[in-house]
């Protein structure tokens, strides 16, 4: 025993193991996770980039051009490559503007609710007493509750807009990160590398910033991915049901809306934009799985 | 069991009745409904009639109080649209929701389970990863988008079934196929993790090893321990097929509650939101007490209020 306090045998766990940046070896199942990557990357380019890739403003209308075919048909051109809408605007550059919405969404709404919910987590697993019972039992009425009724609820009062919808979001997806890191925590702060943290001194916030969060930091990040579907499709349902983005906001949900009376005649004007919200959610949730396999083995699930 | 029942009554209660005040803020907050509807040349004093008529113009508290006294007696007021009392309005339309979530639920069960199960038995082989295919692409469609979807190709295309409305048993399937398809993707994506957790326990190797049918491993040893899991989700997912028929009512024009509360939140008819909101709530809680309950009954080990 030595007098300085901390047994050399006993100081296994001070920290949790660091990772490495890059995998010696390629990944497990790395040909999906390209095609995962590339859509991913496409998205985002597509997203950041919309106003340069456009070919046509996006809110342009030409009456004398309405409804115009896709380039595959008889009648189509590459000048409208997904043909245009029942007012003339360009379905292509419309899709593209649209993905910008998207991104803005999940860049927003996920790291709002993801910081809210996780700094409530910790709060409430770390601290325990009053603000626990308290926000555990706001957690489970917010995950009881029909939440896209109330957004429909929110969204009327507040008036539709992008600002709004990602308020809303964050308002319901916060929840979730704040019950997974509330049990992860207690089971955390009863481990030996907390103990010592403690013993020799840390405040609380720095335990709860440099000690817990960086171990709860692999489950936040699965959940945050197997969101980006479920932000997409909330959005998309909104901006349908004319609850969502305001009108000079351009939104994949609110072009299958207006494709919908012109489903008899054309239908990829639903089409389009239904297929590409599938397409977004899909990969976000496969990759989502991928990543809780990859970071979480005792997860993993034979799935 | 009793004992355990009461304070969840309780707990159901006080959410209950957050959601009914959180309602009449938000309902008061939407916008003047006065303004929205009188007619464009209406006079001052009319406008002013019907504020008194709808008691607008009593303070706040007054409002809330009279809300609340209301809502113990199901009295609502009058829809400010049809003038006809809002609970009337809804409890018209309360039963053609319930019908559309129940086939839904329905379908969600007799599809979603059996196929979960068939996976797990067969883990690896053609169709386990058809069911899985279909199941991650039914997570990641938007119901509104199915919806139209199946309308184009059975009622625009094949002509098969109506495109929406209510009456025949045909107007039905593709509302309910529509409302079913995310719930029953998931849950055959959880029978299955489920079925497949159990099915590496010792027990059912014990049960196979004394010589029992495969079939009865399978739905006696194992699907019932599946099934545990099981109950919960599906409440939830029963619960939350209510409030998911919104966007499916509105696509398929179908009569029900979501339809009327989509409706009545663009005419800011109040006391028919509230109505809606409200019964929705109810469900929700009546649902999430019956999951605790049932959940009791079907696990011994966790019986809770008889020790």
């Amino acid at each position: 025993m030595s007098a300085g306090g901390v047994d050399a045998a006993g100081a296994v766990e001070f920290a949790p193991p660091r990772r490495r940046l890059l995998p010696r070896r390629l990944p497990r199942g790395w040909p999906l996770l390209l095609v995962y990557l590339i859509v991913v990357g496409v998205f985002i380019v597509a997203g950041i980039f919309a106003d340069w890739i456009t070919l046509h403003d996006p809110t342009d209308q030409n009456l004398v051009n309405r409804l115009a075919d896709p380039v595959w048909q008889a009648e189509g051109s590459w000048e409208h490559v997904f043909g245009t809408d029942g007012l003339g605007r360009d379905t292509f550059s419309r899709l593209i503007k649209g993905t910008q919405t998207s991104l803005i969404v999940i860049a927003t709404a996920i790291p709002g609710s993801l910081v809210l919910g996780t700094a409530i987590g910790l709060l409430a697993g770390w601290r325990r007493g009053l603000f626990d019972s308290l926000s555990m039992r706001l957690v489970e009425v917010q995950l009881a509750f029909p939440a896209l009724l109330f957004a429909l609820l929110i969204a009327a009062m507040l008036g539709p807009s992008l600002r709004n919808v990602i308020v809303i979001l964050i308002v319901f997806l916060w929840a979730p990160y704040a019950r997974l890191v509330r049990a992860e925590v207690l089971s955390l702060r009863e481990r030996e590398f907390i103990l010592a943290a403690r013993t020799i001194g840390a405040s609380d916030f720095r335990l709860m910033t440099r000690h817990l969060l960086p171990s709860v930091v692999n489950s936040i990040v699965i959940l945050a991915t197997l969101n980006v579907s479920i932000v997409i499709i909330a959005e998309a349902s909104l901006s349908f049901l004319g609850a969502g983005v305001g009108p000079e906001t351009i939104s994949w949900g609110k072009m299958v809306s207006e494709g919908r009376d012109l489903l008899k005649i054309r239908f990829w004007l639903t089409g389009f934009p239904g297929i590409t919200i599938m397409i977004v959610a899909l990969v976000g949730n496969l990759f989502g799985d991928w990543l809780r396999d990859a970071l979480d083995p005792q997860l993993r699930r034979r799935a | 069991m009793i004992a355990h029942l009461i304070p969840r009554l309780l707990q159901s209660i006080a959410v209950v009745f957050v959601v009914a005040s959180l309602v009449f803020v938000g309902s008061r907050l939407i916008g003047d409904p006065i303004k929205a509807f009188s007619a464009r040349n209406a006079t001052e004093e009319s406008i002013e009639a019907a504020r008194e008529r709808l008691g607008l113009h009593d303070p706040m508290i007054v409002q809330y109080g009279n809300f609340l006294a209301g809502v113990v007696q199901l009295d609502f007021g009058d829809s400010i649209h049809t003038q006809q009392p809002a609970w009337n309005e809804v409890r018209g339309r309360l039963w053609s929701t319930v019908q559309l979530s129940m086939a839904a639920f329905v379908l969600i069960l007799v599809i979603g389970v059996p196929i979960g199960v068939l996976a797990a038995v067969r883990r690896g082989s053609v169709p386990d990863l058809l069911a899985r295919l279909v199941a991650l692409v039914g997570q990641a469609m938007p119901n509104f988008w199915l919806g139209l979807l199946l309308i184009f190709i059975f009622a625009v295309r094949l002509g098969w079934l109506p495109t929406g409305g209510r009456g025949s048993f045909e107007n039905l399937i593709l509302p309910a196929i529509t409302l079913a398809g995310f719930g029953a993707a998931s849950a055959m994506r959880l029978t299955r993790s489920g079925m497949l957790d159990v099915l590496s326990n010792d027990y059912i190797r014990t049960a196979h090893a004394k010589g029992l049918a495969g079939r009865t491993v399978i739905l006696r040893h194992a699907l019932r321990n599946a099934l545990l899991g099981l109950v919960t989700v599906l409440g939830i997912t029963l619960a939350q097929l209510l409030a998911g028929s919104i966007i499916v009512e509105v696509v398929f024009a179908w009569p029900g509650v979501g339809r009327l509360i989509f409706r009545s939140i663009s005419l800011r008819d109040f006391p028919v939101i509230q109505v809606g909101v409200l019964v929705i709530a109810v469900w929700f809680v009546v649902i999430n007490i019956l999951v605790d309950l049932s959940y009791n009954v079907l696990d011994p080990r966790i019986r809770v209020g008889s020790s």
